[in-house]
C-alpha cells in the first residue's frame, strides 16, 4: 500500500485542480473576513473578534463546498482518464486502492482545513474586540475537523462509486442539503414533536458547533463524525470493490 | 543406471520446459463468467506457454476482452479457476504482467514522461528504464507535449510502454492495432515482435484483423460465443490450412459437370468466377486437358492455400 500512497501523493501534488480549489478556498475565506468585518462595524450588535471568525473559518465558510468539488474531482480522477485498470491489473486489491486514495485525500483535506483556520486566525488577529481565548474555542475546531472528516468520506465514497467526475460535483453539492430537507419533512410527515431526525445529520451537527455550545454538542459532533465516516467508507470499500475497474 | 538416466532427462526437461508449473504461464480451468443477460465467457480452458504471441480471435462479443479483463483481476470470475506462471495466488503474479486493455489508461494532461514515472511507482521502474522505454516504443523525442494532444498511434505506443514497465514476463494486448493507419498497423506489429523476440516477453494478443495477427502469432485461441472453440499452433494452422485448386473458366457449369463425371468423389465447388477443386490435386494438367478438349476455355489455373481467415470462418460457422 506503500506503493499506492506515494503514487496518489504524486497525483495529487501535479493535479492542477488541487491548486484551484485551494485558491478559491483562501478567496473565500478573505472575502469572508472582509464581509464580517463590514457589517461588524456598520451594526453594533455583531462582534467581530478573531475567537469567533477562527470557530467558523471551516463551518461558516464555503470551505466545505470547495473541498467536495475537490474531492469529486481527485476521487474520479482514474476513471475518467480510465487509469483505474493499468493500477486494478498489477495486482493491486481494489480496496488497498479505495483506501490509498482515501487516506491521501483526507490528509490533504485536514491541512487545507487546518491553513483556513491559521489564514482566518492571522487575518483577524490585528482587529480583535473579544473576550475568549484559543481555549475556548479548541473543542469547537475539534468536533468541526470530525464532522469534516465524515463530509470527506461521503464525498470521497461518493465520487470512487458514481465515477463520474459532473455527477460526483452535483452529488457532493446537493447531496448533503437534500438529505437534511428528507429528514426535516420525514419529522414533520410523523409529526415527531420530540425529536428532530436532523439533528442527527453532519450538516445540522456542523452548524451547531458554535461559540458557547456545551460539552454534550462537542461530543454528540465527535460520535457523528465517527460513525458516519466509519458507515461511508464502508460502503464505499464494499460498493467499489464490485465495480468493474 | 536406469534411475540415473531416468533422473537426467527428467533434469533436461526441467530445464528445457522450466517443468510442468513454468511451462504454461496462463492456464485457465472452465473459466466462466456470467453475466445478468448472457455468458460472456462459458468454460474456457486456455493454456499460454512461455514464448508464445498468443492470438487471441473471434467475433466482436465473443468473449475476447472479458477473458482478458478476468485474467488481470478487473473482473471476477464466475466459476472456474486459474493459474498465472504456475501459482494460483493470482495478485502476486499480476505484478509479472503488463497490459493494454481496450483504450490505453493515460493521464491526458501529463506528458508521457510523466506517465511513466507515475506508474513506474507501482510497476517498478527507474527513470532510466523509463527513457529506454519511450525510446523503444518510439517516443523518445515527444518532450513535453501533453499525452492528450498525441495521434492514436502514439498514445497505443505510449499504452505499451506503460504496460512494459517493471519488466513484465507477459503482455496482454487487447485489439491494439484497432483504428490505426496501415503504417501504424506496421510498427505496433513490429513492436509486438520486438518486445517478443529482444525481451522475451511472452504476449497474449487480440485483434479482428486476422491477416495481421497471422504474420506474428505462434499460437491462436479461437473464441466463439463465450466458448474457446480451439487452440491451435501456427504450424499445425498451416499444414491444417487446405491446398486447392483453382481455376478460372468461361463455362462454369459444363467445367462443374466435366469434373464432376470424370473423377468420382472429387471435392468440387464454384466460387465466385473461379472452380475451387480440393481433391485429385495431382491430376491437375489432365483436368486442363478435358475442359479444353470439350471447348472450355481455361484463363487461369493455380493452386492456392486457405489463410487464418476461411480456416477461422470455418471453424467458428
Amino acid at each position: 500500500m506503500n506503493k499506492l500512497i506515494k503514487f496518489e501523493f504524486r497525483k495529487i501534488f501535479q493535479q492542477k485542480s488541487f491548486y484551484i480549489c485551494m485558491g478559491v478556498a483562501v478567496l473565500l475565506t478573505l472575502l469572508n473576513v472582509v464581509l464580517m468585518k463590514n457589517i461588524a462595524s456598520a451594526s453594533e450588535e455583531i462582534a467581530f473578534s478573531t475567537m469567533s471568525m477562527t470557530s467558523k473559518a471551516i463551518s461558516g465558510s464555503n470551505f466545505i463546498m470547495v473541498m467536495g468539488i475537490f474531492i469529486a474531482l481527485y476521487a474520479c480522477d482514474d476513471y475518467s482518464n480510465n487509469t483505474m485498470k493499468n493500477i486494478v491489473s498489477k495486482g493491486y486489491k481494489k480496496e488497498h486502492i479505495f483506501l490509498s486514495k482515501y487516506i491521501v485525500s483526507l490528509v490533504v483535506s485536514l491541512v487545507s482545513a487546518l491553513v483556513m483556520i491559521l489564514l482566518t486566525y492571522v487575518l483577524t488577529i490585528s482587529a480583535n474586540t473579544g473576550t475568549e481565548t484559543f481555549k475556548d474555542i479548541l473543542p469547537i475546531l475539534i468536533g468541526q475537523l470530525f464532522i469534516l472528516i465524515a463530509y470527506h468520506a461521503l464525498y470521497f465514497s461518493a465520487g470512487m462509486i458514481i465515477g463520474k467526475v459532473g455527477r460526483s460535483v452535483a452529488f457532493n453539492l446537493v447531496g448533503p442539503t437534500l438529505v437534511v430537507t428528507v429528514l426535516t419533512l420525514i419529522t414533520a410527515i410523523l409529526k415527531i414533536e420530540s425529536l428532530s431526525i436532523s439533528d442527527y445529520w453532519i450538516d445540522s451537527a456542523f452548524s451547531n458547533l458554535v461559540i458557547g455550545v456545551s460539552n454534550d454538542v462537542i461530543v454528540k459532533a465527535i460520535v457523528m463524525g465517527i460513525v458516519y465516516s466509519i458507515i461511508f467508507v464502508v460502503a464505499g470499500v464494499l460498493i467499489n470493490k464490485k465495480k468493474e475497474a | 543406471m536406469c534411475f540415473l538416466l531416468y533422473y537426467l532427462t527428467f533434469d533436461l526437461s526441467n530445464k528445457i520446459y522450466g517443468g510442468d508449473k513454468m511451462e504454461y504461464i496462463v492456464k485457465t480451468n472452465k473459466l466462466t463468467k456470467r453475466f445478468i443477460d448472457k455468458v460472456a465467457v462459458n468454460e474456457v480452458s486456455m493454456n499460454i506457454t512461455q514464448g508464445d504471441i498468443y492470438g487471441f480471435i473471434g467475433r466482436n462479443g465473443a468473449g475476447k476482452t472479458t477473458t482478458m479483463k478476468l485474467l488481470l483481476g478487473m473482473i471476477y470470475p464466475t466459476s472456474g479457476s486459474m493459474e498465472l506462471f504456475g501459482s494460483k495466488d493470482l495478485e502476486k503474479q499480476r505484478i509479472k504482467i503488463g497490459s493494454l486493455i481496450e483504450a490505453p489508461g493515460i493521464y491526458k494532461n501529463c506528458t508521457a514522461f510523466e506517465n511513466m514515472k507515475r506508474f513506474s511507482l507501482i510497476s517498478g521502474g527507474s527513470d532510466k528504464e523509463i527513457t529506454n522505454l519511450l525510446e523503444f516504443v518510439g517516443l523518445g523525442n515527444v518532450g513535453n507535449k501533453k499525452a492528450g494532444d498525441f495521434s492514436l498511434g502514439m498514445r497505443q505506443r505510449l499504452g505499451i510502454a506503460i504496460a512494459m514497465l517493471g519488466n513484465p514476463e507477459l503482455l496482454v494486448l487487447d485489439e491494439p492495432i484497432n483504428g490505426l493507419d496501415p503504417a501504424g498497423i506496421k510498427d505496433i506489429r513490429d513492436l509486438i515482435l520486438k518486445i517478443n523476440k529482444e525481451r522475451k516477453v511472452t504476449v497474449l494478443v487480440s485483434s479482428h484483423l486476422l491477416d495481421e495477427l497471422s504474420k506474428i502469432v505462434t499460437k491462436y485461441g479461437i473464441v466463439n460465443n463465450g466458448r474457446l472453440v480451439e487452440e491451435i499452433t501456427a504450424e499445425e494452422l498451416n499444414n491444417r490450412c487446405k491446398e486447392y485448386l483453382s481455376i478460372k473458366v468461361d463455362n462454369l457449369k459444363l467445367a462443374h459437370s466435366l469434373l464432376s463425371k470424370t473423377y468420382s468423389n472429387i471435392e468440387i465447388e464454384i466460387k465466385g468466377e473461379y472452380i475451387n477443386i480440393y481433391s485429385h490435386l495431382d491430376k491437375s494438367d489432365e483436368m486442363n486437358k478435358l475442359l479444353v478438349t470439350n471447348n472450355v476455355k481455361v484463363y487461369e489455373l493455380a493452386f492456392a492455400k486457405g489463410g487464418l481467415e476461411e480456416y477461422f470462418i470455418e471453424r467458428i460457422g
